[in-house]
């Protein structure tokens, strides 16, 4: 029995020693004897390697000594803008609410607007098609077809579509794949902004400062999970799942947040010099596979005539996280709008490249702490937390 | 060619679920967690190619462990033998014995009682290793203590996880033949 427990402790030493990559090659070879030999030192082996995993993976990305930037404000809001913030805050917590309830009785703030039609994407169509037979009939709003002219959203079936929306890029703009996603979304976007209803699928019309605004991002919210705290408040925004490009072994997932309507600044903008302001916090859980992920922030200026769309700018923020749930990355970006801009979009995007983009959402990928200002010759326009 | 025109959300899950004992697995092969990390992303990479090989109604694990001791055994032929490093006969025999891991659940819900026992000081220094990943030397240097100060506190660690790992999971299961 002793002899047994000595050879264990031995064998436990050695493999103790392996982990560490401090075994000698003298004690290798009697390790690779014991194993060898002896099935139970084998299963031993088994479970000590076992448990050595579990610690890997148990501990993986719960560091805590790294500073947070959690005290870091590297937007700056002028301090008079607070109250404002606060308020839309509030309201936006009243409005979730109310949605959660949807009375369908119209609900109008004092200082915010809200058009409380409720909207499908069905309430868009305005128009109707012929079918072959000649026929006038209605759209099955089942189907969602993306054509293959990029960023052109259509409804209906590949015999029987209709335009509703697209968003091109201008010649001096270029767009990643995960762009054309995130303005294929906010096409649907400027369809409600444009119809003057205040619900669509997924998201709502917020009314303030003579700004309209399409936000969608409640949809991705969640409360703390694996191992990621929110940046403030108790909810945050989780990306979707990303998309995975196998044997370019990429993996990206976009996310549109809001689009803002600044046609009602548009004599300022003749004027002066507007520009658009926004920041946001990104992070990731993290398990024994992960690597860091590239995250972004982009802003799209918009002209829009008739029914198509044209992205005449677009700034993009990149910041790549780090694999600690507990900090979070912060990314600002700024866009000066040009002549002609109808429309702002703002987008979060998340990238990972190479083995580790395979399985990408083993643990989720998280914005919070998004704010968004507009500023004309230096006056504050709007401004939402 | 995206993934969600080959995999299935279901081989996904699947595929997702298994990570934790895939990786024990191949950490069992290859002792060396930079070379097992590296060994589970290219398994990884030729499960999701072989996706539509997978017949169903074979046990996924299995697939997935088989694919994985191909990928081990590819590893081995390109490195030399290395202190860090089985040899080929000794890594047959393990990947034999390893692919039974049904006690793998309870030990793990047993670790995470244990791992709340750990005393401080141990503690500080499994952070450093498990965490961080940081050598011997560069926690010696962080503490402040011999190189073999740390080597044996990490070895008093594992040893004392792993009794307590063992004991946790008898006693579940005695009290689950009661």
């Amino acid at each position: 029995m002793s002899n047994t427990s000595n050879a264990f402790q031995d064998l436990d030493r050695m493999v103790s020693q392996l982990f560490d990559e401090s075994l000698s090659p003298a004690d290798k070879e009697i390790l690779e004897n014991v194993i060898r030999e002896n099935p139970e030192a084998r299963r031993r082996y088994a479970d000590l390697v076992t448990l050595e995993s579990m610690l890997h993976w148990e501990f993986a990305g719960v560091e805590s000594d790294v500073n947070t930037l959690r005290d870091t404000i590297m937007v700056d809001f002028s301090a008079w803008w607070r109250p404002a913030m606060a308020l839309a805050a509030c309201f936006v917590a009243t409005l979730i609410g109310w949605w959660v309830i949807d009375t369908g009785v119209p609900v109008v703030d004092t200082e915010h607007e809200i058009v409380s039609l409720p909207l499908s994407h069905s309430s868009v169509i305005t128009e109707t098609i012929k079918s072959p037979e000649g026929r006038q009939s209605s759209l099955d709003m089942g189907n969602l077809v993306v054509t293959n002219e990029p960023n052109t959203i259509v409804f209906g079936s590949e015999s029987s579509k209709v335009l509703i929306s697209s968003i091109k890029p201008s010649s001096t703009v270029n767009l990643a794949r995960q762009d054309r996603e995130a303005l294929l979304d906010a096409a649907y976007g400027l369809e409600i902004l444009e119809s003057g209803q205040g619900f669509g699928e997924g998201g709502y019309v917020e009314v303030k400062e003579n700004v309209s605004a399409w936000r969608t991002e409640d949809a991705l919210r969640v409360g703390a999970e694996f191992g990621v705290q929110p940046y403030q408040g108790g909810n945050m925004l989780r990306f979707s799942r990303m998309e995975v490009d196998v044997f370019g072994k990429k993996a990206e997932v976009s996310e549109l947040v809001s689009v803002l309507d600044v046609r009602s600044l548009g004599a300022n903008f003749l004027n002066g010099k507007a520009v658009v302001k926004s920041s946001v916090c990104f992070n990731q859980g993290v398990g024994i596979a992960d690597g860091s992920t590239s995250f972004a922030l982009g802003l799209h200026a918009i002209n829009r005539e008739g029914r198509v769309s044209v992205a005449i700018a677009k700034k993009e923020t990149s910041v790549t996280s780090d694999v600690n749930p507990e900090t979070w990355e912060r990314v600002e970006s700024e866009i000066e709008l040009p002549e002609g801009t109808h429309f702002v979009v703002v987008s979060l995007s998340a990238h990972k490249e190479g083995s580790q983009a395979l399985l990408p959402d083993l643990s989720g990928h998280y914005a919070d702490g998004l704010e968004i200002a507009m500023v004309v010759d230096g006056r504050p326009v709007y401004s939402r937390l | 060619m995206l993934m969600s025109d080959t995999v299935s959300v279901e081989f996904s899950q699947q595929l997702t679920q298994i990570q934790r004992k895939l990786y024990s697995y191949i950490l069992s092969l290859v002792p060396n967690r930079t070379e097992a990390q590296d060994i589970l992303q290219e398994s990884n990479f030729v499960l999701c190619r072989k996706a539509e090989e997978y017949d169903k109604d074979r046990n996924f694990q299995a697939w997935a462990f088989r694919i994985a001791r191909y990928q081990v055994m590819a590893f081995l032929k390109t490195r030399k033998r290395s202190k860090l490093i089985f040899s080929e006969n000794i890594v047959e025999l393990l990947a034999e014995e390893l692919e039974d891991n049904s006690r793998f659940d309870k030990m793990r819900k047993a670790l995470s009682y244990c791992l709340d026992e750990l005393g401080e000081r141990s503690r500080a220094v499994a952070r450093l290793r498990f965490e961080k990943n940081c050598s011997l030397l560069e926690i010696a240097e962080k503490l402040g203590r011999p190189m073999g100060t740390v080597s044996a506190t990490l070895y008093r660690v594992r040893v004392a996880l792993a009794q307590c790992v063992r004991n946790k999971v008898a006693e579940e299961e005695a009290a689950e033949l009661s």
